[in-house]
């Protein structure tokens, strides 16, 4: 049964109970007015009334009627009026009914009230005797069917209770049955509702599950929400990430064009298929392709449309083409050029792919050829000259030299300089320098033969290769030749010019030489003949090279003395004459060679000047000598020599000063001795040098005064503190009246611009007096004292001699 | 509202006050002695008598009590009837009477007991008069008991029909 049905069926019980409850609520009414009824009125009551009344009538008119009797008038009178009183209710209301169904009952009743009426004068008249009596009389007569009303009534009441027993019974039957009708309602109404709440039950039970379901299929729908947004999130990430690559690829495309379409070289990519993928604007425009060559076409068509265009670069790209198609033969990457007969030069890069196919990177490289070769001779040619430089005879002469290995016959190179072309250049200019250059090389060219070659290795060197020589004297002639030649004059700009040549020469005749080594031969030849007489040519001897050697060696070893502290300073006194005691002591640098022992700075000090080692040499004498002297006696002085070399130095003054500063030496026992050779390079800054050394305050002597120029300009130049007059006229002294005659003029000229006069290479107490007669003021040697070292010096003259006594 | 409340408070205060001097004034002056043949007797548990013990009224004493009206339909007569006589209440006040209960006895000794309460709750009157006329002893006079039937449903019922005796001669206070 559906819901809907129970529902139906629940309405109808529902209304069977409304009209249960109705007809109940009916029924009621019609029993309390079946009860109301019964009660209302006693029929049987009244009856009995009525008798009793009556009766209490009779006995109180018999009561009257006896003399002495307590009733009087007025008790029958309320007695009478009494049963009136009841006389009018039986013909009243439903005692009528009852009296009105029996005419025998009508009759006594009427008779009842006919005898009330004719008793009613008698008992007004009661005094009168006889009228009580009378009275009595009267009534007596319906006492009997009084009482039979009253038993008829009595009987009628029975009858009246039994019905409405009856109709209490009948009532009583329907009340059940409606009852038990409505308790089975409401059984069946449980019952129903029971089966409702069931149904309900059912329903809400699905309904439940149905929630559930929603709830779980809610729940799938969520996560499946989920899922999907998040699915939509990752395809937007990915979405965005796709554009962002796109964008990019995009980007990189477009770079690709236009780093590809603005390549200065042409580029070209075949498939497997040999169909050109991709090329750019550079590779059309080398070959001449037009707009018609799509990407995808063979290259073998699009090499065929060229040529059948006889574009400019048909031939080219086909010899290319089929050197390409070589190396694809073989898988290799190359890299070729390619010359086309159309004067073009291509360097082709090419490259296999490792999915077949190909590319190459195109570049037409004629200009750069052409460029390359130019610079190729520019590298290997003097630009003023047009000859060969140095490189390119290095090279020809290595290359003659393993030409000459191979077919046994020697060669010669042959070095010259112009003699004192500094001079023209000086005098003339640089122009006319060059000129005479220019002509000097084309004199040499001439004399040379074929296969020889002519060099210029820098500034006024030249270099001769003579490719072919027999004998020594080939050689020679060849270098007198040269010599003639170039010593002819030239005439330049009007100006006539001679200028002389030397050179060197060295042979291959041992012929494991290297190019370097026969070249610096020849120069070391070239150095003896300037030496020995310009305008000569000298053969290269070994002994040449054996002096050079026991250079370099001796400027190794200097290199590392100093670092080794192989110097050393001997100090020799200066002794003042007048005094007779020591003044000061002169420094002298020693080397202590670890082998060769003493080496003697005559020897070493040039070689010091040339690789610039004098600098930090110069230095280290000024400290050690300050240093030393600083622990002598306050009055004996330390004089230091000082080389040209060290003058070209600025920072002289600064080393002297610190010197001076670190050890604590006062500058005035400081003397610095110079040789007029240091006034012989430029002039105004020696001065100035000078004068900042005497501004410190040290003492400025002019060292071995009297060789060399000797210009007393030089004096005049520079205030000296001294002048020291040059050992090789004190040695002299003795013997020579002229050595004799200069002292003199020195000490007297010292004596007169107010400088002291020190005499050196004193050995003998004879020059010794000599000097002292001369006016010397001071003199130094070894009959004074040889060099000592700094620990072995004594400083009074006194210790000095008994020394020499003993 | 709490002013109609206050105002129904107030009278009843004033009736009370009335109620209580007139008692008062009741309890103070003696019955008086019948002047005519009484018609109503009480006894049992009062306080003011005139004679024997008893409280004898004729007519006019009952009369002087106060009179009230009540019209109602009766189950023993057709139609509404206009009843007039003294309310039990009063007359009990009036006597001093202090029992629960009263016994009713008719002349023709007949009787009936009402509760006391009643005769405040249902302004029980004694009638004395039946539309306007004293009611005989030929009809149910010359007291009746009644009760307002119409005033309210439940008094319909054969209990309160039951109390309402006729032809009253005498009330004992129980």
């Amino acid at each position: 049964m559906s819901l809907r049905t129970l529902k139906l069926v629940l309405a109808v019980v529902i209304a069977s109970f409304l009209l249960s409850a109705v007809y109940i609520s009916s029924l009621v009414v019609e029993r309390q007015n079946a009860l109301k009824e019964i009660s209302r009125y006693n029929i049987a009551w009244l009856a009995s009334q009525a008798v009793s009344e009556f009766a209490r009538l009779e006995q109180r008119l018999n009561a009257f009627s006896v003399p002495g009797s307590d009733v009087d008038e007025d008790e029958v009178q309320l007695r009478y009026d009494i049963l009136v009183s009841r006389s009018k209710l039986l013909t009243d209301g439903q005692f009528e009914a009852f009296v009105q169904l029996d005419p025998e009952r009508q009759a006594t009743v009427k008779g009842l009230n006919d005898v009330l009426a004719a008793v009613h004068p008698l008992i007004e008249q009661l005094d009168t005797p006889g009228n009580a009596e009378k009275a009595y009389a009267l009534l007596r007569e319906h006492e009997m069917p009084l009482a039979g009303l009253a038993s008829a009534a009595n009987h009628y009441g029975g009858q009246l209770v039994a019905a409405d027993q009856q109709e209490l019974i009948r009532l009583h039957w329907l009340f059940s049955g409606l009852a038990a009708c409505l308790i089975a309602c409401g059984i069946g109404l449980m019952a129903l509702l029971g089966w409702h709440n069931n149904l309900l039950g059912r329903a809400h039970q699905e309904l439940r599950s149905l929630t559930k379901d929603l709830q779980t299929t809610s729940g799938e729908l969520e996560n499946a929400h989920k899922a999907l947004s998040f699915a939509y999130r990752e395809l937007q990430n990915r979405n965005e990430v796709l554009q962002a690559q796109e964008l990019e690829l995009r980007t990189q495309n477009e770079r690709f064009d236009a780093a590809l379409n603005n390549m200065s070289h042409g580029l070209c990519m075949v498939d497997a298929d040999q169909r050109v993928i991709v090329y750019n604007a550079r590779f059309a425009e080398l070959f001449g392709l037009d707009d018609t060559a799509q990407p995808g076409t063979p290259l073998e068509s699009l090499i065929g449309a060229l040529e059948h265009r006889q574009a400019h670069g048909a031939s080219a790209l086909r010899q290319i083409s089929a050197e390409q198609e070589d190396l694809m033969r073989t898988g290799r990457g190359a890299s070729f050029i390619q010359e086309d007969p159309g004067g073009k030069t291509f360097s082709i890069s090419h490259q296999p792919l490792t999915e077949g196919g190909w590319i190459a990177i195109y570049e037409d490289i004629t200009e750069r050829r052409r460029a390359e070769s130019q610079i190729a001779y520019m590298a290997h040619h003097d630009a003023l000259t047009d000859l060969a430089n140095r490189v390119l005879f290095r090279e020809r002469l290595e290359q003659a030299l393993a030409s000459a290995k191979r077919r046994g016959n020697s060669l010669a190179v042959l070095c010259l300089d112009l003699d004192r072309f500094k001079d023209v250049n000086d005098s003339l200019g640089h122009e006319t320098g060059d000129l005479l250059l220019k002509a000097v090389s084309a004199r040499l060219r001439s004399c040379i033969r074929d296969g020889d070659l002519v060099a210029r290795l820098g500034g006024d060197e030249f270099a001769v290769l003579q490719c072919v020589v027999h004998e020594p004297h080939d050689c020679a002639s060849l270098a007198s030749r040269i010599i003639n030649i170039v010593g002819m004059p030239y005439e330049i700009d009007g100006q006539e010019i001679v200028i002389g040549t030397s050179v060197g020469i060295a042979l291959d005749n041992e012929a494991k030489l290297a190019p370097d080594q026969l070249l610096k031969h020849a120069d070391l030849a070239l150095y003896r003949a300037k030496s020995d007489r310009r305008g000569t040519y000298r053969f290269f001897e070994p002994e040449m090279d054996a002096q050079l050697q026991a250079r370099r060696l001796l400027e190794a070893d200097l290199r590392k003395a100093l670092a080794n502290d192989e110097f050393e300073l001997y100090y020799q006194p200066q002794i003042n004459i007048r005094r007779h005691e020591i003044s000061g002591f002169e420094a002298l640098l020693r080397w202590r060679h670890p082998e060769r022992g003493m080496v003697s700075p005559a020897e070493f000090i040039p070689v010091a000047e040339d690789i610039g080692l004098i600098a930090p040499l110069g230095d280290w004498v000024l400290e050690r000598a300050c240093a030393e002297a600083a622990n002598w006696p306050k009055d004996i002085k330390v004089a230091v020599n000082l080389s040209p070399v060290q003058f070209r130095n600025r920072a002289l003054v600064e080393s002297v000063d610190k010197a001076l500063t670190r050890s604590g030496l006062s500058p005035s026992r400081l003397e610095l001795e110079i040789t007029e050779s240091v006034l012989l390079q430029d002039n105004e800054t020696t001065v100035a040098t000078l004068h900042q050394l005497r501004e410190l305050g040290v003492c400025v002597a002019m060292d071995d005064f009297g060789t060399g120029y000797s210009s007393l300009s030089y004096l005049r130049s520079f205030p000296f503190d001294k002048i020291k007059i040059d050992q090789s006229f004190v040695r002299e002294l003795t013997s020579r009246a002229d050595c004799l005659a200069i002292v003199h003029s020195i000490t007297r000229l010292g004596a007169s611009l107010g400088m002291i006069t020190t005499a050196e290479g004193v050995e003998t107490e004879e020059q010794y007096q000599q000097l002292r007669a001369a006016g010397c003021t001071e003199v130094q040697g070894y009959y004074f004292g040889r060099p000592q070292p700094a620990r072995d010096l004594v400083f009074s003259l006194f210790v000095e001699e008994r020394r020499e006594a003993l | 509202m709490l002013t109609v409340k206050l105002k129904r408070n107030i009278v009843s205060l004033v009736f009370l006050l009335v109620g209580a001097m007139g008692a008062t004034a009741a309890g103070a002056q003696s019955l008086g002695t019948p002047t005519e043949k009484p018609i109503l007797t009480v006894s049992g548990k009062i306080s003011t008598t005139n004679k024997d013990n008893t409280a004898q009224f004729d007519r006019a004493m009952l009369e002087a009590i106060g009179m009230e009206t009540i019209e109602t339909t009766t189950p023993w007569y057709t139609g509404a009837v206009k009843f007039e006589g003294v309310s039990l209440d009063k007359l009990m006040k009036h006597i001093g009477a202090s029992g629960e209960r009263a016994v009713f006895v008719a002349l023709n000794d007949y009787s009936s007991e009402i509760p006391v309460e009643d005769f405040a709750k249902h302004n029980v009157i004694l009638a004395l008069k039946r539309n306007g006329e004293y009611m005989p002893v030929r009809d149910k006079g010359p007291l009746f008991v009644i009760y307002p039937f119409d005033s309210k449903p439940e008094l319909k019922n054969q209990t309160f029909y039951g109390r309402s005796v006729w032809q009253v001669a005498k009330i004992v206070v129980k």
